[in-house]
């Protein structure tokens, strides 16, 4: 069910098409709903969550959610559908942190139990493999040591930009183009990672 | 919100950090649910913030060291703006001219022109009053490190009006290309930059368009 998304014009009139097409019970625009939100809402339940399975679970359920009222043609702002995915994502991630503290504070409760090892998806550790080797080969690869500090405030003590800019006496433009230039390498890295994790999977 | 708006307020990071509003993240949120640009964008910005915290756990991403101030002091604004721009004036005098120079031109302070890349085909740079003295261009050289930088100014018809060798990145890594601005007409330009490593042969990194006015 994961297609490529077409990029088919403006996300009001791609939602509202996509509602009317719903509630005239159009199969193929359901498939297409699940393509072009899908991969956001498991990212938004990601973050929220902090985890992956737990955020799964709960995609599925937006998604059914979803259909069941759109079926019915029941939503009052088509062009808003986004918006109306992500309302239900948030109150079940709510609905379920509230069931989950009233359930029970005993330490075997389900709370410990999905705050669990995040590595038991095996698809994960892959996952956290190929991000590792391929930040590596880029701290291998900044020949700059400002650069790397750069990075290793930003993104490791979260510092703001200003501080990082006013304690290295550099521009707020030279700042962005490390962050963008790293960015761009880190993706060649990791798509490189991932190319060849795929190859050793083939054989 | 759309997409350069995201751009201009650097959403993607200080949304991963917790930096937006309840409102704003709302929004964003609402946004990238199917803008997958800015989902790609926000996907590899975590994955890279994770990476690097995990980078760091582990002893690989080290505090700098005492001794890199000297690295620190030679690589300062002020000491590498001072040596690019000897560096560009010292070079360009000694790169190829296709016009013939009128007469000495007063040398005065030169302007220093931050390139911009666009994917547009309108020149994003426009300079003015160029035909006092020298402009200096600086450019971003990319990520790729390359042990030897050379750049041409071509003009509208794809001529070679100006070239500059022996480029090293300087200022904020900028490469920074000296062109005597009494040879910039009017008109639209492209700055093209090859680099190349050890003995390899030269290859096009960047061409930036700009607008002298």
């Amino acid at each position: 069910m994961t297609e490529a998304v077409p990029d088919s014009g403006d996300e009001q009139s791609v939602a509202a098409d996509l509602v009317g097409r719903i509630a005239r019970g159009d199969a193929a625009a359901e498939t297409e709903l699940w393509n072009r939100y899908s991969r956001g809402l498991l990212f938004l339940l990601r973050r929220r969550t902090g985890d992956p399975d737990l955020a799964d679970d709960l995609r599925q359920e937006t998604f059914r959610i979803a259909l069941e009222k759109l079926r019915t043609g029941g939503l009052a702002d088509p062009g808003r559908l986004a918006a109306y995915l992500r309302g239900i994502a948030v109150n079940l991630v709510t609905g379920d942190w509230r069931k989950r503290f009233r359930r029970n504070t005993s330490p075997d409760s389900d709370i410990v139990a999905a705050a669990g090892d995040d590595s038991s998806n095996p698809m994960d550790e892959v996952s956290r493999q190929q991000i590792a080797a391929a930040v590596a080969e880029l701290l291998n690869e900044l020949g700059v040591t400002r650069d790397r500090e750069i990075l290793r405030r930003f993104y490791v003590d979260e510092a703001d930009k200003a501080q990082i800019c006013g304690e290295l006496d550099i521009s707020p433009t030279h700042f962005n183009r490390v962050l963008f230039r790293a960015k761009q390498r880190f993706r060649t890295l990791l798509l490189r990672e991932e190319r060849i994790g795929k190859l050793e999977l083939v054989e | 919100m759309d997409r350069n708006y995201v751009i201009e307020n650097e959403l993607v990071d200080r949304y991963l950090r917790g930096d937006l509003s309840d409102e704003e993240s709302a929004a964003f949120e609402e946004f990238y649910l199917s803008d997958q640009e800015t989902l790609a964008e926000l996907e590899l910005a975590d994955k890279l913030e994770a990476g690097l915290k995990d980078a760091a756990e582990r002893g690989r991403l080290a505090k700098p060291s005492r001794q890199d101030w000297f690295v620190r002091a030679v690589t300062s604004p002020q000491w590498a703006a001072a040596a690019s721009v000897l560096l560009v004036l010292s070079l360009s005098y000694t790169g190829m001219l296709q016009r013939q120079l009128g007469s000495t031109p007063d040398v005065a302070a030169p302007q220093l022109v931050p390139l911009i890349a666009t994917r547009s085909a309108t020149p994003a740079t426009v300079i003015s009053n160029v035909s006092d003295g020298w402009v200096v261009l600086l450019v971003d050289p990319g990520f790729e490190p390359y042990s030897d930088y050379r750049a041409a100014v071509l003009d509208r018809d794809g001529e070679t009006i100006w070239v500059a060798g022996g480029l090293r990145p300087g200022y904020e890594d900028y490469l920074a290309v000296g062109v005597d601005g009494s040879i910039l007409d009017p008109g639209r330009y492209d700055l093209v930059v090859h680099g190349r490593s050890g003995s390899a042969d030269f290859a096009e990194i960047s061409r930036t368009a700009f607008e002298v006015r």
